[in-house]
């Protein structure tokens, strides 16, 4: 069982294309940074976040700009990190 | 003897490669399944999945596959996956069930359900091999997209999702008088962005 750090910060899963990355970041910051980190320790450190999108396991987009506590992501938490569709059709 | 693809990479690495994306699905396989993901089967270098809806029906909601699909691995990743559309019920490959596939850009919603020259419907989005192989899609050639995982089966199981699965809102009965009145059954499609938005404009309206 995983425990909240002292410094404040939580455990959350960005599941980047697939693939479950633990990453430890600090609930007032934006969700655009947790992708960041997520990307880092995927080995897509550099990657623009334009091209990214973050949801739910509903499938809901969250917002880069908004903030980590806001967006009910928690101790625990699971977040999906996936490339946008980009051009096609 | 059928002949197949050429063999550009060793069946056993591909194979490999495939046994981490099934270990990374059976991971987040709950949260899958909530959003009405299935594995359906999975073998060799084949892997079939299904995409639960719901329907509104009478006072309820009645669940609803669609659509079911194969993904063919051989090459991967040297080559992306091959994306075809199949029956459910005897898992031969099928035509699209639905007549488009939306995803919302910029530009607003746009079909990337296309038909290639044997007929056969593809989801023109990269990280499938159909994409990169379409001769309009020349100048994005599938080692752009490889390092970002385009072509996972998480990630071609969400554009399915997407642009058809949670299109569904509905389905209308629309009377066509050809030679004898025929009640004509047609998926409503609506792209869950979309949606979200008409409803946000109705909620501010009331």
């Amino acid at each position: 069982m995983s425990h909240p750090h002292p410094d404040n910060k939580i455990n959350v899963i960005v599941v980047v294309s697939g693939a479950d990355q633990p990453v430890e970041v600090n609930p007032h910051q934006t969700v655009g940074h947790l992708a960041e980190e997520a990307l880092k320790a995927s080995g897509n450190a550099g990657q623009p976040l334009e091209n990214w999108e973050m949801k739910t396991a509903e499938g809901v987009i969250i917002p880069f700009e908004s903030h980590v506590a806001d967006d009910g992501i928690g101790e625990g938490s699971k977040v999906y990190l996936t490339p946008k569709a980009g051009s096609g059709g | 003897m059928a002949s197949g693809p050429p063999v550009l990479v060793d069946p056993e690495i591909s194979r490999g490669k495939l046994g981490r994306e099934i270990a990374a699905w059976r991971s987040n396989e709950r949260e899958y399944r909530a959003r009405g993901w299935l594995l359906l089967d999975h073998d060799d270098l084949t892997v079939e999945l299904g995409f639960l809806g719901r329907i509104p029906l009478g006072n309820g909601q009645a669940p609803i596959l669609l659509p079911a699909i194969r993904l063919d691995y051989e090459n991967y990743d040297l080559w992306p996956t091959s994306l075809t559309f199949i029956d459910p019920f005897t898992r031969e490959p099928a035509p699209a069930p639905l007549p488009q596939a939306l995803i919302v850009g910029d530009a607003g919603p746009r079909n990337i359900l296309l038909q290639n020259g044997e007929g056969k419907h593809f989801l023109c989005v990269p990280g499938t091999r159909e994409f990169h192989d379409h001769p309009q899609h020349s100048g994005e050639p599938w080692a752009l997209f490889r390092s970002r995982k385009m072509g996972s089966l998480a990630v071609v199981a969400e554009r399915v999702w997407q642009s058809m699965t949670q299109t569904i809102q509905g389905i209308a009965l629309q009377p066509a008088l050809l030679q004898q009145i025929q009640i004509q059954l047609r998926a409503q499609q609506i792209p869950p962005e979309i949606l979200q938005q008409m409803l946000g404009q109705a909620q501010n309206a009331a």
